[in-house]
Protein backbone atom coordinates (compact mmCIF):
# COMPACT_ATOMS: atom_id res chain seq x y z
CA UNK A 1 0.00 0.00 0.00
CA UNK A 2 1.40 3.42 -0.94
CA UNK A 3 1.82 6.10 1.72
CA UNK A 4 -1.02 8.12 0.21
CA UNK A 5 -3.35 5.11 0.18
CA UNK A 6 -2.45 4.34 3.79
CA UNK A 7 -3.10 7.94 4.83
CA UNK A 8 -6.39 7.89 2.95
CA UNK A 9 -7.41 4.72 4.77
CA UNK A 10 -6.52 6.05 8.22
CA UNK A 11 -8.23 9.38 7.52
CA UNK A 12 -11.35 7.57 6.34
CA UNK A 13 -11.36 5.55 9.55
CA UNK A 14 -11.07 8.69 11.68
CA UNK A 15 -13.83 10.44 9.72
CA UNK A 16 -16.08 7.40 10.16
CA UNK A 17 -15.99 6.33 6.51
CA UNK A 18 -14.55 2.83 6.89
CA UNK A 19 -11.10 2.63 5.35
CA UNK A 20 -9.61 -0.83 5.88
CA UNK A 21 -6.63 0.49 7.82
CA UNK A 22 -6.63 -2.20 10.50
CA UNK A 23 -4.90 -4.72 8.23
CA UNK A 24 -1.89 -2.39 7.97
CA UNK A 25 -1.28 -2.37 11.72
CA UNK A 26 0.53 -4.49 14.27
CA UNK A 27 -0.49 -4.96 17.88
CA UNK A 28 2.58 -4.75 20.13
CA UNK A 29 2.15 -5.39 23.85
CA UNK A 30 -1.11 -7.20 23.19
CA UNK A 31 -3.13 -4.01 22.57
CA UNK A 32 -5.10 -4.73 19.42
CA UNK A 33 -5.36 -2.47 16.41
CA UNK A 34 -9.01 -1.59 17.08
CA UNK A 35 -8.19 -0.18 20.52
CA UNK A 36 -5.30 1.81 19.08
CA UNK A 37 -7.38 3.18 16.21
CA UNK A 38 -10.11 4.11 18.66
CA UNK A 39 -7.74 6.62 20.30
CA UNK A 40 -7.65 8.66 17.08
CA UNK A 41 -11.34 8.10 16.25
CA UNK A 42 -12.36 9.33 19.70
CA UNK A 43 -9.83 12.19 19.86
CA UNK A 44 -11.14 13.64 16.58
CA UNK A 45 -14.70 13.87 17.88
CA UNK A 46 -13.65 15.04 21.33
CA UNK A 47 -11.41 17.79 19.95
CA UNK A 48 -13.97 19.21 17.53
CA UNK A 49 -16.82 18.78 20.01
CA UNK A 50 -14.88 20.61 22.73
CA UNK A 51 -14.11 23.41 20.27
CA UNK A 52 -17.82 23.86 19.47
CA UNK A 53 -18.90 23.64 23.13
CA UNK A 54 -16.32 26.28 24.03
CA UNK A 55 -17.05 28.53 21.05
CA UNK A 56 -20.84 28.35 21.41
CA UNK A 57 -21.21 28.00 25.17
CA UNK A 58 -24.23 30.34 25.39
CA UNK A 59 -26.04 28.50 22.61
CA UNK A 60 -25.22 25.26 24.43
CA UNK A 61 -26.57 26.69 27.67
CA UNK A 62 -29.75 27.87 25.94
CA UNK A 63 -30.45 24.61 24.11
CA UNK A 64 -29.31 22.16 26.80
CA UNK A 65 -26.98 19.17 26.53
CA UNK A 66 -29.23 16.90 24.48
CA UNK A 67 -30.33 19.23 21.70
CA UNK A 68 -26.96 21.00 21.42
CA UNK A 69 -25.01 17.73 21.66
CA UNK A 70 -27.10 16.24 18.86
CA UNK A 71 -26.31 19.12 16.50
CA UNK A 72 -22.61 19.02 17.46
CA UNK A 73 -22.41 15.29 16.78
CA UNK A 74 -24.15 15.67 13.42
CA UNK A 75 -21.92 18.60 12.43
CA UNK A 76 -18.73 16.75 13.32
CA UNK A 77 -19.81 13.66 11.38
CA UNK A 78 -20.92 15.51 8.25
CA UNK A 79 -18.60 18.52 8.09
CA UNK A 80 -14.89 17.63 8.11
CA UNK A 81 -12.45 20.48 8.66
CA UNK A 82 -10.76 21.89 5.60
CA UNK A 83 -8.69 24.62 7.26
CA UNK A 84 -5.30 24.59 8.96
CA UNK A 85 -6.91 26.66 11.71
CA UNK A 86 -8.98 24.78 14.25
CA UNK A 87 -10.77 28.05 14.99
CA UNK A 88 -12.14 28.16 11.44
CA UNK A 89 -14.03 24.94 12.07
CA UNK A 90 -16.86 26.72 13.89
CA UNK A 91 -17.52 29.02 10.92
CA UNK A 92 -20.22 26.87 9.38
CA UNK A 93 -21.83 25.82 12.66
CA UNK A 94 -24.41 28.62 13.10
CA UNK A 95 -25.93 27.99 9.66
CA UNK A 96 -25.86 24.22 10.26
CA UNK A 97 -27.59 24.66 13.61
CA UNK A 98 -30.23 27.01 12.17
CA UNK A 99 -30.93 24.50 9.41
CA UNK A 100 -30.99 21.54 11.82
CA UNK A 101 -33.32 23.22 14.33
CA UNK A 102 -35.49 25.61 12.29
CA UNK A 103 -37.91 26.11 15.20
CA UNK A 104 -35.15 27.28 17.55
CA UNK A 105 -34.91 30.88 16.35
CA UNK A 106 -33.08 32.13 19.45
CA UNK A 107 -30.49 29.36 19.26
CA UNK A 108 -29.69 30.00 15.61
CA UNK A 109 -29.29 33.74 16.13
CA UNK A 110 -27.35 33.27 19.38
CA UNK A 111 -24.92 30.94 17.58
CA UNK A 112 -24.46 33.54 14.83
CA UNK A 113 -23.75 36.19 17.47
CA UNK A 114 -21.23 34.03 19.34
CA UNK A 115 -19.38 33.32 16.10
CA UNK A 116 -19.41 36.98 15.07
CA UNK A 117 -17.99 37.98 18.48
CA UNK A 118 -15.24 35.35 18.09
CA UNK A 119 -14.36 36.63 14.61
CA UNK A 120 -14.28 40.22 15.86
CA UNK A 121 -11.88 39.18 18.63
CA UNK A 122 -8.95 38.57 16.27
CA UNK A 123 -10.21 40.39 13.19
CA UNK A 124 -8.22 43.18 11.49
CA UNK A 125 -7.07 46.24 13.45
CA UNK A 126 -8.07 49.82 12.58
CA UNK A 127 -7.59 53.01 14.58
CA UNK A 128 -10.83 54.90 15.37
CA UNK A 129 -11.45 58.26 13.76
CA UNK A 130 -10.60 61.21 15.99
CA UNK A 131 -14.02 62.92 16.34
CA UNK A 132 -12.35 66.36 16.31
CA UNK A 133 -11.64 65.81 12.61
CA UNK A 134 -15.36 66.27 11.94
CA UNK A 135 -15.20 69.76 13.45
CA UNK A 136 -12.73 70.76 10.74
CA UNK A 137 -15.13 69.91 7.89
CA UNK A 138 -16.74 72.87 6.14
CA UNK A 139 -20.23 72.73 4.62
CA UNK A 140 -18.96 71.66 1.22
CA UNK A 141 -16.99 68.82 2.79
CA UNK A 142 -20.06 67.65 4.72
CA UNK A 143 -21.89 67.39 1.39
CA UNK A 144 -19.42 64.79 0.11
CA UNK A 145 -18.09 63.05 3.22
CA UNK A 146 -18.02 59.26 3.22
CA UNK A 147 -17.12 57.13 6.24
CA UNK A 148 -15.03 53.98 6.53
CA UNK A 149 -16.14 51.54 9.21
CA UNK A 150 -14.17 49.17 11.42
CA UNK A 151 -13.27 46.04 9.42
CA UNK A 152 -14.78 43.76 12.07
CA UNK A 153 -18.24 45.36 11.77
CA UNK A 154 -21.05 42.96 10.82
CA UNK A 155 -24.79 43.30 11.33
CA UNK A 156 -27.95 41.39 10.49
CA UNK A 157 -31.68 41.38 11.15
CA UNK A 158 -32.78 39.14 14.02
CA UNK A 159 -36.01 38.18 15.73
CA UNK A 160 -34.56 37.35 19.16
CA UNK A 161 -33.90 39.92 21.86
CA UNK A 162 -30.26 38.87 21.88
CA UNK A 163 -29.12 41.47 24.43
CA UNK A 164 -31.52 40.21 27.09
CA UNK A 165 -30.87 36.61 26.10
CA UNK A 166 -27.08 37.04 26.33
CA UNK A 167 -27.25 38.80 29.70
CA UNK A 168 -29.66 36.24 31.09
CA UNK A 169 -27.46 33.31 30.10
CA UNK A 170 -24.31 35.08 31.27
CA UNK A 171 -25.84 35.72 34.70
CA UNK A 172 -26.04 31.99 35.33
CA UNK A 173 -29.35 32.60 37.13
CA UNK A 174 -32.83 31.51 35.98
CA UNK A 175 -34.39 34.21 33.80
CA UNK A 176 -37.57 34.80 31.85
CA UNK A 177 -36.90 34.19 28.14
CA UNK A 178 -37.29 37.53 26.36
CA UNK A 179 -39.07 35.97 23.39
CA UNK A 180 -38.88 37.05 19.77
CA UNK A 181 -40.09 40.06 17.84
CA UNK A 182 -39.68 40.81 14.14
CA UNK A 183 -37.86 43.93 13.08
CA UNK A 184 -34.75 43.85 15.28
CA UNK A 185 -31.14 44.02 14.15
CA UNK A 186 -27.81 43.42 15.86
CA UNK A 187 -24.38 44.72 15.04
CA UNK A 188 -21.04 43.28 16.17
CA UNK A 189 -17.66 45.00 16.12
CA UNK A 190 -14.46 45.34 18.13
CA UNK A 191 -13.71 48.48 20.17
CA UNK A 192 -10.05 48.50 21.12
CA UNK A 193 -9.29 44.86 21.94
CA UNK A 194 -12.80 43.97 23.11
CA UNK A 195 -15.58 42.59 20.87
CA UNK A 196 -18.99 44.19 21.43
CA UNK A 197 -22.53 43.85 20.16
CA UNK A 198 -25.45 46.24 20.25
CA UNK A 199 -29.10 45.76 19.34
CA UNK A 200 -30.01 48.40 16.76
CA UNK A 201 -33.08 49.59 14.90
CA UNK A 202 -33.56 48.42 11.34
CA UNK A 203 -33.15 52.03 10.23
CA UNK A 204 -29.61 52.06 11.58
CA UNK A 205 -28.85 48.72 9.91
CA UNK A 206 -30.11 50.09 6.58
CA UNK A 207 -28.07 53.28 7.07
CA UNK A 208 -24.90 51.29 7.78
CA UNK A 209 -25.48 49.11 4.75
CA UNK A 210 -25.91 52.11 2.47
CA UNK A 211 -22.92 53.99 3.88
CA UNK A 212 -20.72 50.90 3.53
CA UNK A 213 -21.83 50.68 -0.10
CA UNK A 214 -20.49 54.20 -0.69
CA UNK A 215 -23.37 56.53 0.06
CA UNK A 216 -22.27 59.92 1.35
CA UNK A 217 -23.52 61.05 4.74
CA UNK A 218 -25.43 63.90 3.04
CA UNK A 219 -27.13 61.42 0.69
CA UNK A 220 -28.12 59.33 3.70
CA UNK A 221 -29.66 62.36 5.39
CA UNK A 222 -31.64 63.10 2.22
CA UNK A 223 -33.00 59.55 2.08
CA UNK A 224 -34.10 59.25 5.69
CA UNK A 225 -37.80 60.00 6.20
CA UNK A 226 -38.99 62.33 8.93
CA UNK A 227 -40.29 60.32 11.89
CA UNK A 228 -42.30 61.72 14.80
CA UNK A 229 -41.29 65.26 13.85
CA UNK A 230 -37.60 64.42 14.25
CA UNK A 231 -35.75 65.75 11.23
CA UNK A 232 -33.66 63.25 9.21
CA UNK A 233 -30.48 65.25 9.80
CA UNK A 234 -31.08 65.13 13.53
CA UNK A 235 -31.60 61.35 13.49
CA UNK A 236 -28.59 60.77 11.26
CA UNK A 237 -26.57 62.97 13.60
CA UNK A 238 -27.68 60.89 16.57
CA UNK A 239 -26.59 57.69 14.81
CA UNK A 240 -23.24 59.26 13.91
CA UNK A 241 -22.67 60.24 17.54
CA UNK A 242 -23.21 56.64 18.66
CA UNK A 243 -20.93 55.31 15.93
CA UNK A 244 -18.17 57.68 17.02
CA UNK A 245 -18.65 56.71 20.66
CA UNK A 246 -18.52 53.03 19.69
CA UNK A 247 -15.31 53.68 17.67
CA UNK A 248 -17.09 52.23 14.67
CA UNK A 249 -15.78 54.84 12.23
CA UNK A 250 -12.13 54.47 11.29
CA UNK A 251 -11.77 56.90 8.40
CA UNK A 252 -13.39 59.57 6.31
CA UNK A 253 -13.13 60.79 2.77
CA UNK A 254 -14.24 64.35 2.08
CA UNK B 1 22.63 10.91 0.63
CA UNK B 2 21.69 14.49 -0.23
CA UNK B 3 21.64 17.52 1.94
CA UNK B 4 19.99 20.90 1.51
CA UNK B 5 22.79 23.38 0.79
CA UNK B 6 21.06 26.67 1.57
CA UNK B 7 20.11 25.86 5.17
CA UNK B 8 22.23 27.05 8.04
CA UNK B 9 22.69 23.88 10.09
CA UNK B 10 24.36 25.63 13.04
CA UNK B 11 22.44 25.53 16.29
CA UNK B 12 21.43 29.03 17.45
CA UNK B 13 22.74 30.08 20.84
CA UNK B 14 19.41 29.76 22.63
CA UNK B 15 19.47 27.45 25.66
CA UNK B 16 17.97 27.76 29.14
CA UNK B 17 14.40 27.35 30.33
CA UNK B 18 11.11 28.64 28.94
CA UNK B 19 7.38 28.14 28.80
CA UNK B 20 4.69 27.85 26.17
CA UNK B 21 2.57 31.01 26.02
CA UNK B 22 -1.11 30.26 26.55
CA UNK B 23 -4.05 32.75 26.38
CA UNK B 24 -4.97 32.02 30.02
CA UNK B 25 -1.62 33.52 31.05
CA UNK B 26 -1.67 36.66 28.87
CA UNK B 27 -2.70 38.94 31.77
CA UNK B 28 -0.08 37.48 34.13
CA UNK B 29 2.68 37.81 31.55
CA UNK B 30 1.75 41.40 30.76
CA UNK B 31 1.33 42.45 34.40
CA UNK B 32 4.47 40.86 35.83
CA UNK B 33 6.67 39.13 33.24
CA UNK B 34 8.48 36.22 34.90
CA UNK B 35 12.19 35.53 34.41
CA UNK B 36 12.41 33.11 31.50
CA UNK B 37 15.04 32.45 28.87
CA UNK B 38 12.46 32.16 26.08
CA UNK B 39 8.78 31.85 25.25
CA UNK B 40 7.31 29.39 22.78
CA UNK B 41 4.18 30.42 20.90
CA UNK B 42 1.72 28.19 19.05
CA UNK B 43 2.06 29.59 15.55
CA UNK B 44 -1.55 29.01 14.52
CA UNK B 45 -2.86 31.05 17.49
CA UNK B 46 -1.21 34.11 15.97
CA UNK B 47 -1.89 33.52 12.27
CA UNK B 48 -4.81 35.93 12.58
CA UNK B 49 -5.57 39.41 11.30
CA UNK B 50 -5.26 41.42 14.53
CA UNK B 51 -6.77 42.03 17.95
CA UNK B 52 -5.59 40.92 21.36
CA UNK B 53 -3.47 37.92 20.26
CA UNK B 54 -1.13 39.98 18.06
CA UNK B 55 -1.10 42.95 20.44
CA UNK B 56 -0.04 40.64 23.27
CA UNK B 57 2.50 38.93 21.04
CA UNK B 58 4.11 42.22 20.06
CA UNK B 59 4.33 43.33 23.70
CA UNK B 60 5.92 40.07 24.87
CA UNK B 61 8.23 39.92 21.86
CA UNK B 62 9.95 42.99 23.27
CA UNK B 63 10.57 41.12 26.51
CA UNK B 64 11.47 37.54 25.53
CA UNK B 65 13.35 35.60 22.86
CA UNK B 66 10.70 33.51 21.09
CA UNK B 67 10.44 30.24 19.24
CA UNK B 68 7.45 29.33 17.08
CA UNK B 69 5.78 25.94 17.36
CA UNK B 70 3.20 24.80 14.83
CA UNK B 71 0.67 21.98 14.66
CA UNK B 72 -0.63 22.25 11.10
CA UNK B 73 2.30 21.97 8.69
CA UNK B 74 1.51 18.30 8.03
CA UNK B 75 5.09 17.64 7.00
CA UNK B 76 4.32 13.95 6.41
CA UNK B 77 1.39 14.33 4.02
CA UNK B 78 1.92 12.26 0.90
CA UNK B 79 0.06 14.87 -1.14
CA UNK B 80 2.42 17.63 -0.06
CA UNK B 81 2.43 20.60 2.27
CA UNK B 82 0.05 23.53 1.85
CA UNK B 83 2.01 26.39 0.29
CA UNK B 84 -0.50 29.04 1.38
CA UNK B 85 -0.07 27.83 4.97
CA UNK B 86 3.72 28.06 4.65
CA UNK B 87 3.49 31.62 3.28
CA UNK B 88 1.25 32.72 6.16
CA UNK B 89 3.67 31.07 8.58
CA UNK B 90 6.52 32.99 6.95
CA UNK B 91 4.59 36.26 7.39
CA UNK B 92 4.25 35.51 11.11
CA UNK B 93 7.92 34.52 11.36
CA UNK B 94 8.91 37.84 9.76
CA UNK B 95 6.93 39.61 12.49
CA UNK B 96 8.12 37.49 15.43
CA UNK B 97 11.73 36.93 14.29
CA UNK B 98 11.86 33.65 16.28
CA UNK B 99 15.07 31.86 17.11
CA UNK B 100 13.58 28.87 15.29
CA UNK B 101 10.33 27.44 13.90
CA UNK B 102 9.17 23.94 14.76
CA UNK B 103 6.41 21.49 13.89
CA UNK B 104 5.84 17.75 14.22
CA UNK B 105 6.87 14.59 12.42
CA UNK B 106 3.31 13.75 11.46
CA UNK B 107 0.53 14.39 9.01
CA UNK B 108 -2.79 16.03 9.84
CA UNK B 109 -4.81 15.13 6.75
CA UNK B 110 -4.79 14.53 3.00
CA UNK B 111 -6.95 15.67 0.08
CA UNK B 112 -7.73 19.00 1.73
CA UNK B 113 -9.00 17.58 5.02
CA UNK B 114 -7.56 18.41 8.42
CA UNK B 115 -8.15 16.06 11.35
CA UNK B 116 -6.36 18.51 13.68
CA UNK B 117 -4.44 15.56 15.08
CA UNK B 118 -0.77 14.66 14.85
CA UNK B 119 -1.18 11.41 12.91
CA UNK B 120 1.70 8.93 12.81
CA UNK B 121 3.74 7.86 9.81
CA UNK B 122 5.03 4.44 8.88
CA UNK B 123 8.83 4.58 9.13
CA UNK B 124 9.54 3.57 5.54
CA UNK B 125 11.90 4.80 2.83
CA UNK B 126 8.85 6.12 0.93
CA UNK B 127 7.68 8.15 3.94
CA UNK B 128 11.21 9.39 4.55
CA UNK B 129 11.43 10.65 0.96
CA UNK B 130 8.05 12.41 1.30
CA UNK B 131 9.01 14.03 4.61
CA UNK B 132 12.40 15.17 3.33
CA UNK B 133 10.86 16.71 0.21
CA UNK B 134 8.29 18.54 2.33
CA UNK B 135 10.92 19.69 4.85
CA UNK B 136 13.08 21.08 2.05
CA UNK B 137 10.12 23.00 0.61
CA UNK B 138 9.20 24.39 4.03
CA UNK B 139 12.79 25.40 4.70
CA UNK B 140 12.98 27.14 1.33
CA UNK B 141 9.79 29.12 2.00
CA UNK B 142 10.69 29.91 5.61
CA UNK B 143 14.35 30.61 4.72
CA UNK B 144 15.57 28.78 7.82
CA UNK B 145 16.19 25.29 9.17
CA UNK B 146 13.05 23.62 10.49
CA UNK B 147 12.95 21.99 13.90
CA UNK B 148 10.90 18.79 13.96
CA UNK B 149 9.30 17.24 17.05
CA UNK B 150 8.67 13.56 17.71
CA UNK B 151 4.92 12.97 18.25
CA UNK B 152 3.28 10.53 20.64
CA UNK B 153 1.72 7.63 18.75
CA UNK B 154 -0.52 4.65 19.29
CA UNK B 155 -0.28 2.86 15.94
CA UNK B 156 2.48 0.52 14.78
CA UNK B 157 2.49 0.09 11.02
CA UNK B 158 3.41 -3.33 9.64
CA UNK B 159 5.18 -1.59 6.77
CA UNK B 160 7.74 0.21 8.98
CA UNK B 161 11.31 -0.56 7.96
CA UNK B 162 13.23 1.40 10.60
CA UNK B 163 12.89 2.79 14.11
CA UNK B 164 11.47 6.26 14.75
CA UNK B 165 14.88 7.49 15.93
CA UNK B 166 16.62 6.13 12.83
CA UNK B 167 13.97 7.92 10.72
CA UNK B 168 14.53 11.20 12.58
CA UNK B 169 18.30 10.94 12.25
CA UNK B 170 18.12 10.25 8.52
CA UNK B 171 15.67 13.15 8.07
CA UNK B 172 18.13 15.50 9.79
CA UNK B 173 21.04 14.23 7.73
CA UNK B 174 19.22 14.60 4.42
CA UNK B 175 17.60 18.00 5.00
CA UNK B 176 19.68 19.85 7.60
CA UNK B 177 16.67 20.18 9.88
CA UNK B 178 16.97 19.93 13.67
CA UNK B 179 15.02 18.16 16.41
CA UNK B 180 12.69 19.15 19.19
CA UNK B 181 12.56 16.16 21.52
CA UNK B 182 9.37 15.88 23.51
CA UNK B 183 10.56 13.66 26.34
CA UNK B 184 6.99 12.86 27.39
CA UNK B 185 6.20 11.77 23.84
CA UNK B 186 9.22 9.47 23.81
CA UNK B 187 8.01 7.87 27.05
CA UNK B 188 4.39 7.58 25.82
CA UNK B 189 5.42 6.02 22.51
CA UNK B 190 7.96 3.73 24.21
CA UNK B 191 5.26 2.33 26.48
CA UNK B 192 2.65 2.09 23.71
CA UNK B 193 4.99 0.39 21.23
CA UNK B 194 7.18 -1.51 23.65
CA UNK B 195 10.56 0.02 22.80
CA UNK B 196 13.32 1.26 25.10
CA UNK B 197 13.11 5.03 25.57
CA UNK B 198 16.86 5.21 26.26
CA UNK B 199 17.53 3.52 22.92
CA UNK B 200 15.51 6.36 21.32
CA UNK B 201 17.55 9.01 23.17
CA UNK B 202 20.83 7.35 22.23
CA UNK B 203 19.73 6.86 18.64
CA UNK B 204 19.05 10.46 17.63
CA UNK B 205 21.90 12.72 16.49
CA UNK B 206 22.89 14.72 19.58
CA UNK B 207 24.14 17.72 17.60
CA UNK B 208 20.71 18.20 16.00
CA UNK B 209 18.74 18.44 19.27
CA UNK B 210 17.86 22.13 19.69
CA UNK B 211 14.89 22.00 22.06
CA UNK B 212 13.22 19.77 24.65
CA UNK B 213 9.54 19.65 25.69
CA UNK B 214 8.44 18.32 29.07
CA UNK B 215 4.81 17.34 29.63
CA UNK B 216 2.44 14.84 31.21
CA UNK B 217 0.08 12.15 30.00
CA UNK B 218 -2.89 10.04 31.08
CA UNK B 219 -3.07 6.22 31.35
CA UNK B 220 -6.00 4.66 29.47
CA UNK B 221 -6.12 0.88 29.84
CA UNK B 222 -2.93 -0.57 28.43
CA UNK B 223 -2.04 2.60 26.54
CA UNK B 224 -0.67 5.96 27.63
CA UNK B 225 -2.54 8.88 26.08
CA UNK B 226 -0.58 12.02 25.34
CA UNK B 227 -2.86 14.60 26.92
CA UNK B 228 -0.32 17.28 27.85
CA UNK B 229 -2.75 18.19 30.65
CA UNK B 230 -0.90 16.87 33.70
CA UNK B 231 2.26 17.75 35.61
CA UNK B 232 5.46 16.10 34.39
CA UNK B 233 5.48 12.61 35.97
CA UNK B 234 8.50 10.82 37.46
CA UNK B 235 9.28 8.58 34.45
CA UNK B 236 9.48 11.67 32.25
CA UNK B 237 11.74 13.47 34.76
CA UNK B 238 14.04 10.40 34.78
CA UNK B 239 14.14 10.40 30.99
CA UNK B 240 14.86 14.14 31.01
CA UNK B 241 17.79 13.50 33.33
CA UNK B 242 19.13 10.99 30.78
CA UNK B 243 18.55 13.50 27.98
CA UNK B 244 20.51 16.19 29.85
CA UNK B 245 23.43 13.80 30.28
CA UNK B 246 23.44 12.90 26.60
CA UNK B 247 22.71 16.28 25.00
CA UNK B 248 24.09 18.83 27.49
CA UNK B 249 22.40 22.24 27.75
CA UNK B 250 19.36 22.36 25.46
CA UNK B 251 16.51 24.90 25.50
CA UNK B 252 13.89 23.22 27.69
CA UNK B 253 10.29 24.08 28.47
CA UNK B 254 7.14 22.79 30.11
CA UNK B 255 4.43 22.32 27.48
CA UNK B 256 0.90 22.32 28.92
CA UNK B 257 -1.93 22.25 26.37
CA UNK B 258 -5.00 21.60 28.51
CA UNK B 259 -6.12 21.80 32.14
CA UNK B 260 -3.92 24.90 32.27
CA UNK B 261 -2.79 25.67 35.85
CA UNK B 262 -1.85 29.10 37.23
CA UNK B 263 1.38 30.47 35.81
CA UNK B 264 3.12 30.14 39.17
CA UNK B 265 2.51 26.37 39.11
CA UNK B 266 4.25 26.06 35.76
CA UNK B 267 7.13 28.26 36.94
CA UNK B 268 7.53 25.95 39.95
CA UNK B 269 7.56 22.92 37.65
CA UNK B 270 10.14 24.62 35.46
CA UNK B 271 12.31 25.06 38.53
CA UNK B 272 12.40 21.27 38.86
CA UNK B 273 13.70 21.08 35.28
CA UNK B 274 16.45 23.55 36.19
CA UNK B 275 17.43 21.38 39.16
CA UNK B 276 17.43 18.14 37.13
CA UNK B 277 19.57 19.76 34.43
CA UNK B 278 21.99 21.24 36.99
CA UNK B 279 22.33 17.91 38.81
CA UNK B 280 23.08 16.10 35.56
CA UNK B 281 25.78 18.67 34.70
CA UNK B 282 27.28 18.37 38.18
CA UNK B 283 27.34 14.57 37.94
CA UNK B 284 28.93 14.78 34.49
CA UNK B 285 31.64 17.11 35.80
CA UNK B 286 32.40 14.94 38.85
Amino acid sequence: MSLLALQDALQDHILGRGGGIAGQLEAPRGVDAAARLNVYHHAYRARLGDLLREGFDKTWSWLGDEAFGGVVAAYVETCPSASFSLDDYGGGFPAFLAQSLPGEVEAGELAWLERAMRKAFDGPDAAPLDPTRLATLDEAAWDRVRFAFHPTLVFRPVDAHLGALWSGIESGEPFTPPGTEPGLSVRVWRKGLQPHFRMIAQEEARALEQLMQGLTFAELCARLPAVDDVEPVERAGAMLAVWLQDELIVGLEA
Amino acid sequence: MTQTDNVNRDRPGLTGFGLGLRPQHYPAFLADPPELDFLEIISENFMVAGGRPLTTLDALRERYPMVMHGVSMSIGSADGVDLSYLRRLKTLADRVRPTWVSDHLCWTGVHGHNTHDLLPLPYTEEALAVVCENVRLAQDVLERALVIENPSSYLTFAASEMSEWAFLGEMCARTGCALLLDVNNIHVSAVNHGFDALEFLNGVPADRVWQIHLAGHTPNGDLLIDTHDQPVPDPVWRLYDAACRRFGPVATMIERDDNIPPLDDLLAELEIARIVAADSRRDAAA
